[in-house]
């Protein structure tokens, strides 16, 4: 069910042909009578992955305006032993072998220590110079 | 706002549209689906108003 709801969204997203919209209503409303339990959970699960899309959208937002100004070499070396590249895929949602590469919730917490580590580090250098 | 965080945007924007027009099937299946639904599609909202800011 969720695959097939899942292909109806994207065929939604394509298209601005009425008899198309149309016919991906019809659809729909047909798995919902097939199954309507199994529907519901599909839709909440499609919900919740584009909670997860916009969050990685705001954080890349968010990044965008600092990583510039700190080395992600550094960062990545140094908190999660991996390279720029890997970093930039998790930013970006890049396809690793596939599938769309993502930071995991303990990814997140580290890259959160990490830059509140590195603020500290720059503050304290600002306040040795004044 | 840069291209591809438009598009981005737009994606999300047709799936917001895509959850609500079938919101009356999802929340007519109880009131607890109701509630989990409106949050899930709230949290969307939020978050589609803050990108591009």
């Amino acid at each position: 069910m969720l695959e097939e709801i899942k292909k109806l969204k994207e065929q939604y997203q394509n298209t601005e042909n009425d008899t198309e919209i149309s016919s991906i209503r019809k659809d729909m409303k047909s798995l919902f009578n097939d199954n309507p339990e199994a529907f519901t959970d599909s839709m909440v699960l499609c919900m919740k992955d584009s909670n997860q899309k916009a969050d990685e959208i705001l954080l890349r937002q968010k990044l965008e305006a600092v990583l510039p100004a700190i080395s992600v070499s550094y960062l990545s070396k140094n908190y999660f032993k991996k390279t720029p590249q890997w970093f930039y895929q998790r930013l970006n949602g890049n396809k690793v072998n596939g599938k769309e590469a993502h930071f995991t919730s303990n990814e997140l917490q580290t890259l959160s220590i990490a830059l509140k580590e590195i603020g500290q580090k720059l503050s304290a250098s600002a306040s040795i110079i004044l | 706002m840069k291209d591809n965080l438009k598009n981005e945007k737009k994606a999300l924007q047709k799936d917001l549209q895509f959850y609500l027009e079938f919101y009356k099937e999802l929340a007519s299946r109880s009131d607890q689906m109701k509630k989990i639904v409106d949050l899930e599609i709230e949290k969307l909202v939020e978050k589609l108003k803050e990108i591009g800011k």
